[in-house]
């Protein structure tokens, strides 16, 4: 089938599906574009992970972005399921690097819900619906109600646990990353993207931050430890905190940052 | 849980894709309450929705969709029915049926009495369950 071809047709298919949730639409949404799942399962299937399990993340991917897909952006389909499904397998390299795989989708879309419900309630002089929410945050309504129920699920065990180090009285590791303790929810987004933004420093630089914030160790004994010199091993302290600081701005959290 | 003290809970929807919701969201909050973590809730959701979709394919708009969620051996199973008011085999797309294998742990579709039923099961993690679903608990 030509593109144009393939772009009416897609479009017509759309309409129907969201008219009627007929899921002999979606089907033949998905099967018409195969081909752009698997362009790109050939281009990340050199990284030693099997195609057939990169095909099931990009089958996934592409009916998850059908639901999500709104036809009055004016957006082809095509660029739309590209677009996701090379996010959803850079998502699953980066995901299966982890030794613990957290809920990262249900922790974003939880902390991204409480944004947009924000900002939809001051725009609109209202609380929004689920709809309206869904369509800010190009979710489908699932997700939202699902991340509406999840939001006081989520855990910041590692950051609950009591501290080692010299506190003999059991200061919870929280308690010296935020610096403050805010009730409900906002603490618990903050010890979310803590915890998350943690995950992201490679192995040694995550260690030397547990061993100085988390378990009170000096510079010194940490130096020791990881076989640097103090000196090396302060500007390396200086480097990931930076980037710690920066990763919190790009999250929104300034007061974090500032800790 | 012992099985015989399971909850078991009914929902009874119209037999249509707009309600498939309802179906989705008791599965996704019934294996939250089980402990699923967030992959496998997602999976499951997924799941439902193919095997729902499938058996009320079709069906009058005045047919209703009974669904039947309980915990046995510590693994979710949701049994559909639907009466169709004919005797045509539900059949799963290649797409549905692709889905299936890769989220459900076990699945069957069938007629049953002259209604489409189907049966899934959702392991807790990819191990598995310490027994088999089936087997007593």
């Amino acid at each position: 089938m030509t593109e144009p071809r393939r772009s009416e047709r897609t479009a017509e298919l759309f309409r129907q599906y969201q008219g009627s949730g007929d899921r002999h639409y979606r089907n033949e949404i998905v099967e018409l574009h195969r081909d752009v799942a698997e362009y790109y399962i050939k281009r990340y299937s050199r990284r030693g992970v099997p195609a057939d399990d990169l095909r099931q993340v990009a089958l996934l991917t592409i009916v998850r972005a059908v639901d999500r897909f709104d036809l009055e952006q004016g957006v082809e389909f095509s660029t739309f399921a590209s677009r996701t499904i090379e996010g959803e397998l850079k998502r699953y390299f980066r995901d299966k690097t982890w030794t613990v795989r957290p809920p990262r989708r249900a922790q974003e879309l939880h902390l991204s819900l409480r944004r947009a419900e924000e900002e939809l309630a001051q725009k609109m002089g209202r609380s929004p619906r689920v709809e309206e929410l869904a369509a800010e945050l190009g979710e489908t309504v699932d997700h939202v109600l699902e991340a509406m129920e999840a939001g006081v699920a989520h855990q910041g065990a590692s950051l609950d646990q009591p501290a080692g180090g010299n506190d003999a009285d059991g200061v919870a590791l929280a308690d010296r990353v935020l610096a403050h303790h805010d009730d409900g929810f906002a603490h618990v987004d903050r010890q979310l993207i803590v915890h998350e933004v943690l995950e992201t420093l490679d192995e040694r630089d995550r260690r030397i931050i547990e061993l100085r914030f988390f378990e009170n160790r000096t510079q010194e004994e940490i130096a020791d430890e990881i076989g640097v010199s103090q000196s090396y091993l302060s500007r390396i302290l200086r480097r990931v905190l930076l980037e710690l600081r920066t990763k919190l701005d790009d999250a929104d959290f300034d007061d974090i940052a500032a800790v | 849980m012992d099985s015989e003290h399971a909850p078991r809970v009914h929902l009874t929807i119209p037999a249509s894709a707009r309600y498939l919701r309802l179906a989705r969201l008791t599965a996704a909050g019934l294996a939250g309450d089980l402990g699923y973590p967030v992959d496998a809730i997602e999976d499951l959701r997924i799941a439902v929705d193919e095997l729902c979709a499938a058996i009320i394919d079709g069906v009058p708009g005045a047919a209703s969709l009974e669904l039947v969620y309980q915990e046995l051996a510590g693994s979710l199973v949701v049994e559909g029915r639907c009466q169709t008011g004919h005797e045509s085999s539900p059949e799963l797309h290649g797409v549905a049926r692709e889905l299936l294998n890769m989220l459900a742990d076990e699945y069957s579709i069938d007629t049953v009495d002259g209604a489409r039923a189907f049966r899934l099961v959702k392991y807790p993690s990819p191990a598995g369950p310490s027994t088999p679903a089936g087997a007593p608990g």
